[in-house]
């Protein structure tokens, strides 16, 4: 029993650093379209301006 | 090097967030490592009192959020505008992730130890409600017919819901349950040898971490979602 937590520390670890990745990889999306939709208004704005 | 960074992060410099995600995993690891591998198996209930040490932290952040949701919701009605409402609903995702969690991790460990997956106890059925509560919460915004309204409504709710909080914790020494007494800060019975604690502690930590950074990442995905309803033409 107690040699089987070897693999399941690997298991775990395996599956949360993907759980972690693909986290990020969202984190990274969702920065990404924040910075677009703010130009996107900023350009709006000043094309009003004008 | 700051070029070879930013060519290699698509354009942006690595920031705080992305730090905070690289420790979030490293902790993690490690402390999945404390779990398994180096705190000492309990005398009495064997190596499934490992579910102990998430457990536990995870119902810990359950709380913390729907206290967060509580304290964003008085904001809300308190300042208006947009930004507590998201914080409040953002945090009340999380808590029902939390709460989902606390009760699945819950079950694993009861039936080996009580014999049962369930009993509609004092303690297990006010986690139960407490976890309808904050899905009534999130749902409530949907049958409203303008945002500001919903968002009044979801703060009412989430300002009442939160007193099943200190029921649910009160719970054990209220009523008879199957559930035990808190482990640390329960009285003098309450105690854990240091390997215990310092493993304890570690999740806390490494849980509470986590909560931050999702809460954060989810607070700028509602973000983006109202900013984008405001692009979209009439």
């Amino acid at each position: 029993m107690e040699d089987n937590f070897g693999y399941l520390f690997a298991g775990f670890a395996i599956g949360w650093a993907i759980f972690m990745g693909l986290a990020y990889w969202i984190y990274r999306r969702v920065a990404r379209v924040g910075q677009e939709v703010e130009e996107i208004r900023r350009s709006r704005t000043s094309e009003a301006e004008d | 090097m700051a070029n070879t960074i930013s060519a290699r992060s698509g354009g942006r410099r690595f920031g705080w967030m992305d730090g905070l995600f690289a420790l979030t995993t490293v902790l993690m690891v490690v402390n999945f490592y404390l779990i398994f591998l180096w705190v000492p198996k309990e005398a009495v209930q064997g190596n499934v009192q490992r579910i102990f040490y998430l457990h536990l932290p995870v119902a810990w952040i359950a709380y913390l959020a729907f206290f967060l949701v509580f304290i964003f919701s008085i904001l809300h009605l308190r300042k208006r505008g947009r930004r507590w409402d998201k914080w409040a609903y953002s945090s009340a995702e999380l808590g029902v992730v939390f709460t989902s969690v606390t009760i699945v991790s819950g079950i694993i460990w009861a039936k080996p130890i009580f014999g049962v997956w369930w009993t509609w106890d004092a303690r297990l059925t006010t986690t139960a409600l407490l976890w309808l509560i904050y899905i009534g919460y999130l749902m409530v915004g949907a049958y409203s017919e303008s945002a500001e309204k919903s968002s009044r409504l979801r703060a009412a709710v989430g300002i009442l819901g939160f007193v099943v909080v200190p029921i649910n914790y009160l719970s054990v020494y209220l009523w008879d349950t199957v559930h035990v007494e808190p482990i640390i800060g329960g009285g003098e019975e309450s105690f854990l040898s240091s390997e215990m604690y310092t493993t304890l502690m570690f999740s806390l930590f490494t849980f509470t971490l986590l909560f931050f950074v999702l809460l954060k990442v989810r607070v700028m995905l509602r973000s983006n979602e109202e900013a984008t309803a405001t692009l979209a033409p009439d």
